[in-house]
């Protein structure tokens, strides 16, 4: 990625030379990198998926799920699923950067830092966008519930990028400490707590086919969340990993 | 249920009939032992905080002393 | 250990004072409620703890955002002072909150918005004692809090917004209008005059009580770093 930059002394000098597409580059090689690395090993996707039909598997058994309670139940037993799977995601993604050196190698590179944010961020997202591409059908194929809606897509995908946006900031701090693998959870739960209300109310809203109306505010709410979470992640990623 | 309340309240027969109802003429609800509960919690953790900023005050200045005891002595 | 400050021992006495005042107000001044009785008397303090508690925490994210911009170690102090106190107010108005709800909503605890919200609170900042916990390093302890401390804050509002979404009953005290929350009385001139000292004394004592910790959080930055000099 250095094909543009001869010298860069820092990182501002860096960006200020080709601006957009350089930092886009940088996003795009980090995302690239998690990419290939997971094409290889598979460890991430698998653990979480795995994981995600687990829980689904004891929800079904914890809840006697009978057919009219499953119908109720099914947007909240899907976010747990998500969140729960999401975390092991997420804490795995930062501790093989951590310990690989990986991480040290990335703020050794002359980029801007919130790059470095935004990549992580995205494959983050992207691996748990798939494990819920995965999990969405499974559920609807062993509940007999059709889940595929595209409100409920619309929901799962902004759902997603503020859990992904919150969990990769608090991720990169939880694994720089001693207690991390039991940390992220405790961290992250309660501030995605909002999102996890709206994302559960919304879904919910769509699945029993409520008035827009009525599904809005919760719409609304989600983007609100993403919105702002994602601006103040970027801002005060710099801090997270300065040295 | 709520509503079921409110409507006993506002309606002046059933208030009425709370009010004679045994036990109850006073007025107000007998909510002392809560109020007492109330004021416990209220008093004794803030109570509990200050005992526990003067005790770990007084422990931080010992190992002050102390140390400054040893740095004098070193060098 | 640096003298204590004229000032500070002046805004302890105040501090004293006026508890034994608002005390005095609650039981004296302020009328018995004609609904729900005496139990109506924790009211006055509990509102004023939990203000306490929003007011520790809003202090904290201002106290974090001053830290990153600054770098300065000392702000970090004053964000664990007051988180430290802001979780001990928050169980105050929490619990007796819930006092309050077992005989007038005849339940010890319910998932109303403000009672919801005020308990998530407290997990965010036990979960920021937490993450300090885990860290060794006092530079990145601090920067690590100040994010928390902000991410938490911003968090507090949305919290309360979407449980809010859910119906809840509450009352609504101030500037009610809300038929239908249970427990809902008018204040008279009595009451709300007790109320607003009440309100005054607690964020007096917050004060006072966030000097005192910022204090001992000093002591304890000398301490540390003594021993990192002396080597023990």
């Amino acid at each position: 990625m250095g094909g543009e930059v001869k010298i860069a002394t820092s990182p501002s000098k860096a960006v200020i030379r080709k601006p957009t597409s350089f930092y886009l580059r940088t996003v795009w090689a980090i995302v690239w990198k998690d990419l290939a690395a997971e094409l290889r090993s598979r460890e991430l996707l698998t653990s979480m998926l795995v994981f995600a039909l687990l829980v689904i598997l004891i929800f079904n058994f914890a809840l006697e799920l009978d057919p009219r309670a499953r119908f109720n139940a099914a947007s909240g037993v899907l976010w747990v699923t998500f969140a729960f799977a999401g975390t092991l995601g997420l804490n795995r993604s930062m501790a093989m950067e951590k310990d690989r050196g990986c991480l040290d190698g990335l703020l050794l590179a002359p980029v801007d830092r919130s790059a470095i944010f935004f990549g992580k961020a995205l494959s983050n997202l992207f691996f748990m966008l798939i494990v819920e591409a995965i999990v969405l059908p499974i559920y609807s194929l062993l509940y007999n519930i059709n889940l595929f809606n595209p409100g409920l897509i619309a929901v799962v995908l902004l759902g997603s990028i503020g859990y992904v946006a919150v969990g990769t900031l608090l991720a990169s701090m939880a694994v720089q400490t001693r207690t991390r693998d039991v940390l992220l959870p405790i961290l992250l739960f309660p501030i995605v707590i909002p999102l996890f209300i709206a994302a559960v109310k919304a879904s919910a809203g769509f699945l029993q086919s409520l008035e827009m109306s009525e599904i809005w505010p919760w719409l609304n709410l989600l983007i609100v969340y993403d919105l702002i979470f994602l601006a103040v992640a970027f801002m005060v990623f710099d801090y997270v990993v300065e040295e | 249920m709520i509503s079921g309340i409110i409507f006993t309240l506002i309606n002046p027969l059933a208030m009425a009939a709370i009010f004679m109802a045994p036990g109850l003429q006073e007025g107000p609800a007998e909510t002392f032992n809560y109020m007492v509960a109330g004021f416990v919690v209220i008093f004794g953790a803030m109570g509990l905080y200050l005992v526990s900023l003067a005790t770990r005050n007084k422990n931080l200045s010992q190992d002050l002393e102390t140390l400054q005891k040893i740095d004098e002595r070193a060098g | 250990m640096e003298a204590k400050p004229k000032l500070l021992s002046i805004l302890d006495g105040v501090s004293v004072v006026m508890l034994l005042i608002a005390t005095g107000m609650v039981f004296f001044y302020a009328p018995v409620e004609a609904v729900m009785g005496l139990v109506q008397k924790v009211f006055y303090f509990h509102v004023a703890a939990g203000w306490v508690g929003m007011l520790s925490f809003l202090t904290a994210a201002i106290v974090g955002i001053i830290l990153l911009r600054t770098g300065d170690r000392k702000w970090d102090i004053v964000g664990l002072a007051s988180v430290e106190l802001g979780l001990v107010f928050s169980f105050i108005n929490v619990v007796t909150g819930s006092i309050w709800a077992r005989p007038i909503w005849n339940t010890w605890w319910t998932w109303d918005p403000r009672l919801t919200t005020a308990t998530i609170m407290i997990l965010i900042y036990a979960a920021y004692l937490m993450l300090r916990s885990g860290i060794e390093d006092p530079d990145r302890r601090a920067r690590f809090g100040a994010i928390y401390a902000i991410l938490g804050f911003l968090s507090v509002p949305l919290t309360f917004f979407s449980a809010r979404l859910f119906r809840g009953i509450h009352p609504v005290v101030i500037g009610s209008n809300q038929p239908g929350a249970e427990g809902q009385f008018d204040m008279t001139p009595l009451m709300l005059q007790t109320f607003f000292f009440s309100l005054i004394t607690f964020t007096v004592i917050f004060v006072d009580l966030l000097w005192h910790r910022v204090r001992l959080g000093r002591l304890q930055d000398r301490v540390e770093q003594l021993k990192l000099k002396l080597n023990v």
